[in-house]
């Protein structure tokens, strides 16, 4: 971890923060741009983009067709688990600077921003990876004349929606297992705290993950309640402005 | 759909705890952590009465030395509220208190600096139906209220919507037990805060959430179990 205040003062100053949703692994720019205020000096540092319907919809649509016709469900647990541990490597090859734009957004002191929200990321991220593999299946016994399986399958596209307070752990907490059954995702996190969580879906996007499982993020203004639809064939959204 | 919501954590300490510095260090840095901002804050502390004063002096003590300050600096122990809807809603509860002339062991504010910031607040001997108690503040605001035997401890605990997590302090390994049992959250912890690892399932009873998240249970939220019967 980078020791002084001016080695994270200059780390700052060299980040590109995203502006654009990421919808498998094309960036989409928005005609409308959420500012992120940085709560320790009240200032604007940057701004996501503010998603709509049409944008959801594209994102919805993507994860669907990589879960349809895309290799994540599709392949063996084993080969799921070794993307997952390669995501976590490079997650932990840019843990600095996931820390500082946790910190930049939403004010948590550095130290438990690198300490404890990146560890429970790394973490989260490499047990579920592990787990992927090591998932057994049951077989009733029910006599002689028959064979029963009890079979568990993924439920498809998932919806995840998280807050800013630890916007990596709690993306982690949805995302890893999610993925480690073979779902694909749409990740709506809090406007307050994406910064991070974009760059995160960069980092899967940078080991091809992402285009194997459109690990799609989105950020919309709050609030909106998302409802997502689950059917064999098809996912709808709906966005309820309240 | 599962959610993973609110809490109103209930902290509670015996006057058997095996060590009152680590119960107060605990108490006192689950309501700094993250600005208080964290669903499974001890917001709620619930002493018994023969230990209360010594206790939230201490708690409040250490409190008072928290290191405010830049979160870029390594050393900074807690930084600014989070945007500027959420210090407001910490300025209104803690205004609404005042209004109401509800006991202060630690005045907290808003810090004279660019920013949201707000230091750390305890409101003492508050009635378990005040809002205070009741309602999620998500800021470091600390209600602290007393009570006489074990019973009063469950009911006072479990008088809330919420229901994500609690916290024993106690020698007594079979008040430890009895009291986990029927304390209604999603978690207890026993002479510790905010403690476990990826092997056990997080979530939350009543308005705090359904389903639960970390441990191999988290994988039935994205599995669906499937019967094939085969008739040979």
């Amino acid at each position: 971890m980078i020791e002084t205040i001016t080695g994270w003062q200059s780390l700052v100053s060299t980040l590109s923060l995203s502006t654009t949703h990421l919808i498998g692994s094309d960036r989409l720019s928005s005609p409308e741009q959420i500012p992120v205020v940085s709560p320790a000096t009240g200032k604007v540092i940057g701004s996501i983009p503010r998603g709509t319907k049409v944008e959801i919809d594209l994102a919805v649509s993507a994860a669907r067709r990589a879960f349809d016709l895309g290799p994540w469900p599709k392949m063996s647990p084993r080969e799921r688990k070794e993307y997952m541990l390669k995501f976590a490597d490079n997650i932990e090859k840019h843990r600095d600077e996931l820390a500082a734009l946790v910190t930049l957004e939403m004010g948590k002191p550095i130290s438990d921003s690198w300490g404890i929200e990146l560890r429970a990321l790394i973490r989260t991220i490499q047990w579920f990876a592990e787990m992927a593999d090591k998932i057994y299946d049951e077989t009733p016994q029910v006599g002689e004349d028959a064979v029963a399986l009890i079979t568990r399958e993924p439920v498809g596209v998932v919806g995840v929606v998280t807050p800013w307070n630890f916007p990596l752990t709690l993306t982690a907490w949805k995302i890893a297992p999610a993925l480690a059954v073979g779902c694909t995702l749409v990740v709506k996190p809090s406007e307050i705290s994406s910064l991070s969580v974009i760059r995160l879906a960069e980092l899967a996007l940078d080991q091809k993950l992402a285009k194997n499982l459109e690990c799609t993020t989105m950020s919309m203004h709050l609030p909106l309640l998302v409802q997502l639809q689950r059917d064999a064939n098809f996912c709808t959204t709906q966005l309820i402005q309240t | 759909m599962w959610l993973e919501l609110g809490g109103k954590s209930a902290n509670i300490v015996f006057e058997d705890a095996p060590d009152m510095e680590a119960a107060a260090q605990a108490a006192a840095w689950g309501i700094r952590f993250n600005s208080g901002q964290m669903c499974t804050a001890p917001t709620r502390l619930l002493l018994q009465s023969s230990i209360a004063k010594t206790f939230i002096d201490r708690v409040a003590q250490i409190l008072k030395e928290v290191k405010i300050g830049d979160p870029f600096d390594p050393s900074t122990q807690m930084g600014p509220i989070a945007n500027a809807k959420q210090l407001n809603t910490i300025k209104k509860y803690v205004d609404s208190a005042r209004s109401r002339n509800v006991e202060e062991i630690l005045k907290g504010s808003e810090v004279e600096k660019d920013g949201f910031w707000f230091t750390p607040t305890v409101f003492g001997s508050v009635s378990p139906d005040d809002s205070l108690a009741q309602e999620e503040i998500f800021g470091p605001v600390l209600t602290v209220m007393t009570f006489e035997t074990e019973k009063e401890a469950i009911q006072i605990a479990n008088n809330s919507v919420y229901g994500l997590a609690a916290a024993i302090w106690t020698s007594n390994l079979s008040r430890a037990h009895k009291v986990s049992r029927k304390l209604k959250a999603g978690t207890v912890w026993v002479n510790c805060y905010e403690e476990g690892d990826m092997t056990v399932p997080f979530g939350g009873m009543k308005r705090s959430g359904n389903g639960r998240d970390k441990s191999i249970h988290a994988l039935e939220k994205y599995l669906e179990m499937k019967t094939t019967w085969v008739q040979l």
